[in-house]
């Protein structure tokens, strides 16, 4: 019985898994130890890159004394959980293009994971994971986190912790998944598309971090359902603040709505990339066929 | 790495392979707009046309052909990269598209004009990756890096990065990188693409031995024929996605074997007037001439020398294998003209 565990093709994708988890965190390591100068300066920038994006609307709530329906430490507290997903996105998918997929399908590079013998989608968790140079913004986000629930006085319990660690990888997995489905666009222009997963990506940057209680249900519906930006910080924020948001998702109690929708785009995204990767199996990419480079 | 092919199986199979390329056409003109939206026009590009081939164990095999000839459609369909239209393909029984994952542990894949190594690393940071990635064990991981470190001259840039690296020197990591886990064919795409000649020089005589030595498989494909002639026992010749040729380098001269070059040294510098021979360069007082065999024996030739004042030496040799190639090439662009 063990024996046919350990062969279990599942077993054996989870230690590669894991094994090139390793290889990266190595690999990322020794890029501080030997760029210390260079690794610490992306760290720079990207610790002001996760101030400036919540400092903008943090003092339109002082400003105010709260918006769309959230008073300013509500508000805090939806921006350190929103910096959280970023920081999370940023450590699995910040190197080697795997976020910015599209990059990597347009310019024909799927040659070289094809190539290697590990599974398409084992590549594209581990090959971005960058635990040392891609941390800043999840620390940022996790003392962003503490100090906006000690604001709050909220009554954390162990359940709750759980409740909001799901909650951003359900975050985090819709901005992935939905950043991929565009990419795939890629796979039929690869030319035209090379840098669409960036506008995906912006799409949830410059959109999620703004509380929707103010919004009418029919955009709160659509920015909870067909552009899911609102479970990229709002939603799952006011669930876990134990609000009841506005329209039509008001009776909806975590994690049903975040997780549903992440299970979906999650879905639609490997479906969808399959069948790019079949068509770039059966037509190539045009740019690197031999009827002319790039 | 532990061997799970199966030892009687031949190298590798392609059997009546065809590949199928659309070509959009773009006429550019403001009247096409609608026609280019709604039916684009469309070209039909055969890179594999009903291709059907086998490659022995061991073998060294050259594959060449023109630009567009299906070389590298080829490669890419043996590594599982892309699919044929039609046809079936076996790299030691497995096919590279459904098994892909279990041959990959088994072939080598280098594209001359692409880099495997991780460019802000040092090269034994890739090497040590792919380790992981390929799941080494560690005894034959460290025998083979002592083996390319030594035969591929890479003591002095192991721990460079590759980014720094020079296109020979890139080259011989990305070749080093290629065999760690000891694969048992190697399929190699124009890797001599832009070295210098000493670069050349080294990397084919490490390909020999390491064909010689270890019996691995090498499938290369490259432009320099004198480079293939050199590496490969057998050459396929493609044009327009089919074989050409299919023998060695010996049957392939024999195939243009009329074909000769006579090298004529003068007193002076003043070109000789040859009837029955093509003029194709001067050197100074060498004057190079091409003539067929088969339309001119050899008595007329020097029949026709015979004639010519001024002779001071006469050298006939059978012309360069590039000069054949390419006259193939050229009869297979333009058969109506030969």
């Amino acid at each position: 019985m063990a024996g046919n565990f350990k062969n279990n093709r599942h077993f054996q994708n989870l230690k590669t898994l894991f094994r090139l988890l390793g290889v990266y965190t190595k690999m990322d390591l020794m890029w501080f130890l030997r760029d210390t100068r260079y690794c610490l300066l992306q760290i720079a920038a990207d610790t002001i890159s996760a101030a400036a994006a919540v400092s903008g609307v943090f003092l339109l709530s002082v400003q105010f004394g709260g918006i769309g329906g959230m008073n300013e430490n509500e508000i805090l507290f939806m921006l350190s959980y929103a910096t959280m997903v970023d920081g999370v996105f940023m450590i699995f998918f910040a190197g080697s293009n795997t976020g910015s997929i599209s990059r990597v399908i347009g310019r024909g590079q799927l040659d070289h994971a094809v190539i290697q013998p590990v599974p398409i989608w084992i590549q594209l968790i581990t090959g971005g994971f960058s635990p040392v140079s891609g941390s800043s913004m999840l620390v940022c986000g996790i003392a962003l986190s503490i100090y906006s629930i000690q604001r709050l006085h909220l009554n954390v319990s162990i359940m709750w912790i759980a409740a909001y660690l799901f909650s951003v990888i359900c975050s985090t997995v819709i901005i992935v998944s939905v950043t991929y489905i565009v990419s795939c666009l890629a796979f039929y222009a690869p030319a035209a598309a090379e840098e669409i997963s960036e506008v995906a990506r912006d799409l949830f940057t410059s959109l999620k971090s703004y509380p929707l209680g103010g919004t009418s249900w029919l955009w709160q519906t659509v920015f909870c359902t067909i552009i899911p930006v609102g479970l990229a910080a709002w939603f799952p924020s006011s669930i876990l603040l134990f609000q009841r948001p506005n329209g039509v998702f008001g009776g909806v109690r975590f994690p049903a709505l975040t997780s549903a929708v992440a299970a979906v785009v999650l879905i639609a995204a490997t479906l969808l990339f399959k069948k790019g990767m079949n068509y770039y199996a059966k037509n190539g990419s045009p740019r690197y066929s031999g009827f002319g480079h790039r | 790495m532990q061997k799970t092919v199966r030892p009687d199986t031949r190298a590798l199979v392609i059997d009546d392979v065809s590949k199928i390329y659309m070509q959009w056409q773009r006429s550019g003109r403001i009247r096409d707009i609608i026609k280019n939206l709604r039916h684009p026009e469309k070209k039909e590009i055969k890179a594999l046309d009903h291709l059907s081939l086998e490659v022995q164990r061991g073998e060294f095999l050259a594959y060449a052909g023109a630009n567009g000839a299906g070389k590298s459609t080829t490669i890419k369909i043996l590594s599982g990269i892309l699919q044929p239209t039609s046809g079936k393909v076996e790299v030691f029984g497995r096919s590279p598209s459904t098994e892909r994952i279990e041959l990959m542990k088994h072939i080598g894949v280098l594209f001359g004009q692409r880099t495997e190594l991780w460019w802000d690393h040092p090269v034994i940071t890739s090497y040590q990756w792919k380790k992981s990635v390929w799941n080494i064990p560690e005894e034959i991981y460290e025998r083979n890096l002592k083996m390319v470190t030594e035969l591929l001259d890479l003591g002095d840039i192991i721990h460079t990065f590759a980014r720094e690296l020079s296109l020979g020197q890139r080259m011989r990591a990305d070749l080093g990188m290629l065999l760690l886990h000891e694969p048992e064919i190697i399929f190699l795409d124009e890797p001599t693409l832009g070295l210098d000649v000493l670069a050349k020089r080294q990397m084919i005589a490490f390909l020999k031995r390491y064909n010689r030595e270890k019996g691995t498989t090498i499938v290369v494909t490259s432009h320099d024929m004198d480079d293939l002639e050199e590496m490969a026992q057998r050459i396929i010749l493609l044009s327009n996605g089919r074989i050409a040729f299919d023998g060695s380098f010996d049957a392939l001269r024999q195939a243009q074997d009329s074909l000769c070059r006579i090298n004529i040294t003068t007193g002076d510098s003043q070109r000789p007037c040859l009837e029955d021979m093509k003029y194709i360069r001067s050197d100074g007082n060498v004057h190079v001439f091409e003539f067929d065999r088969s339309q001119n024996g050899m008595h007329e030739i020097l029949g026709e020398l015979a004639h010519v004042n001024g002779i001071e030496d006469i050298e006939i040799k059978k012309a360069p294998i590039e000069e054949v190639i390419a006259n193939l090439y050229l009869s297979w662009k333009n058969p109506i003209n030969q």
